[in-house]
């Protein structure tokens, strides 16, 4: 009997000691994709066999899709502008309807037919240049989402006029989140969270039965690791929009990504970040853009909206928080404040 | 007989003495292990997606270092803080990340290929949104 009571002494000592060590660590990743760093944290008994497929399965859309990959379906599409019809497989047919809609819906904001624009300026590539105002008129003409013609029955794809161009870049990564969850459920995988180019998609909450907090980069702050504020966040995608993500240098002028449809140049926005959370990815990537560039005038309009929410900084630092975000966000940084209009804005 | 066999079941006052010993040993370690500063983490290193590099700042040295098959980045390591220097690339935005040393940090070399994350216990987020 009093063995048996030290030894229900010593296996509680043992367990203490294993208490500290007990806590499931994630499976690391990392690579390189569409010009984006995609990294993966996933915990589960198949974490690293579903970080390599959702490696294999990024790379396999990224020759399928990239504007860049010379065989891919798009820049089939884009070499037969003027000429015919390209057919292609279900994905990408998918994906361009998504792109023509949300093109269509953002008042020529947001439009999938600016890669002749966005090559141009070259801002994500080697070598950017400024170019010149003949130039700029020049691609803006090809820029139109109503030359893009899909074909439902035939599955095709067909740009009107030659020289126009698709570039998925600002839907794309968010549409992948889709395709990364059916590989998470089919891995098993118990929890992870994975960030693509601005985009992070939450799977699941932690294996400690808590959210994912999420930092929400300080948008003023040369250092991604600056954060301004914190958002707890699972099963959803959240995609943010700043004009700190890309840019090059000119002659002191700073010139950042985010191009204006009506003057060709990046935008002159008076918003600083628009991040939007949403269980659509494509949507989540596409509308932080299209907010982005819609400027602060246009808050009241989506602030409350049910199909997504947002937090956006103006140019003075003020914070607009949807009400649906309210209770898991939190600001961490004093340069910024919640606006005092946000009652109104709402 | 039955003396002897109770006799032998009790522990011994030695056996007792040893036991609490192991006990206090093992709370303390536990104690110690568990109040270490985490606040300083380990720097991993990836090149092309592989872990090239794994670096305890907590006992680091200051030093300046490349990496094997990427000469074009380098490192420096200041007071527990690592950040990229003297990197060939055109933007030069990975050195604008600045010393990193804290759980959940990270900085990126795009064109290299090259990320420095610092990964530990004590993070205050499991990433940025950038």
């Amino acid at each position: 009997m009093a063995k048996r009571k030290w030894a229900g002494v010593f296996l509680a000592c043992v367990a203490i000691l294993c208490s500290g060590c007990s806590k499931p660590s994630p499976t690391y990743s990392e690579c390189y994709v569409m010009d984006t760093q995609i990294t993966q944290q996933v915990y589960g008994r198949n974490a690293q066999k579903a970080c390599d497929a959702v490696n294999t399965r990024l790379k396999e859309l990224e020759s399928l899709l990239s504007l860049y990959v010379p065989t891919s379906q798009i820049s089939k599409i884009n070499e037969n502008a003027g000429k015919s019809p390209v057919k292609v497989d279900d994905y990408t047919f998918n994906l361009l309807q998504k792109g023509v809609f949300f093109s269509e819906q953002s008042n020529g904001l947001f439009d999938i037919t600016i890669a002749p624009l966005s090559t141009l300026w070259g801002i994500t590539s080697d070598h950017p240049k400024v170019p010149s105002e003949e130039e700029i008129a020049d691609c803006l003409r090809l820029v139109n989402i109503e030359n893009l013609v899909l074909d439902e029955e035939n599955h095709t794809a067909f740009l009107k006029e030659e020289g126009m161009a698709i570039d998925l870049g600002g839907i794309a990564k968010g549409y992948f989140c889709e395709e990364i969850k059916a590989i998470y459920t089919e891995y098993e995988v118990d929890s992870a969270l994975i960030s693509i180019g601005g985009n992070i998609y939450t799977y699941h909450q932690k294996p400690d039965g808590t959210s994912y907090r999420l930092g929400i980069r300080n948008p003023l702050s040369d250092s991604a690791n600056d954060l301004m504020g914190i958002l707890t966040s699972h099963d959803e995608v959240v995609a943010t929009t700043g004009t700190y993500e890309r840019y090059f240098v000119q002659d002191g002028v700073r010139y950042h990504h985010i191009l204006d449809l009506e003057t060709g140049y990046p935008c002159d926005s008076d918003l600083i970040s628009v991040t939007v959370v949403s269980n659509d990815g494509a949507l989540a990537d596409a509308l932080s853009t299209t907010l982005f560039l819609a400027g602060k005038e246009a808050i009241p309009s989506y602030i409350n909206h049910s199909d997504f929410s947002v937090i956006v900084i103006d140019e003075d630092n003020r914070v607009y928080v949807s009400p649906s975000l309210a209770d898991r966000f939190t600001i961490e940084n004093d340069t910024f404040t919640l606006a005092d209009e946000f009652e109104e804005a709402a | 007989m039955k003396a002897e066999q109770q006799k032998r079941k009790i522990i011994s006052k030695g056996g007792i003495i040893v036991l609490l010993i192991v006990i206090v040993v093992s709370v303390l370690i536990w104690w110690m292990f568990s109040k270490k500063d985490d606040s300083i983490g380990t720097a991993q290193i990836m090149l092309d997606g592989n872990v090239v590099k794994l670096i305890d700042l907590s006992t680091a040295k200051d030093t300046t270092f490349t990496l094997e098959n990427c000469e074009n980045v380098h490192f420096e390591i200041q007071n527990h803080q690592i950040r990229f220097v003297n990197v060939e690339c055109p933007d030069h935005l990975c050195e604008k990340f600045g010393f990193l040393s804290h759980p959940g940090e990270t900085a990126v070399c795009m064109p290299n290929r090259v990320s420095v994350t610092i990964i530990g216990t004590d993070s205050k987020t499991d990433t940025i949104v950038n």
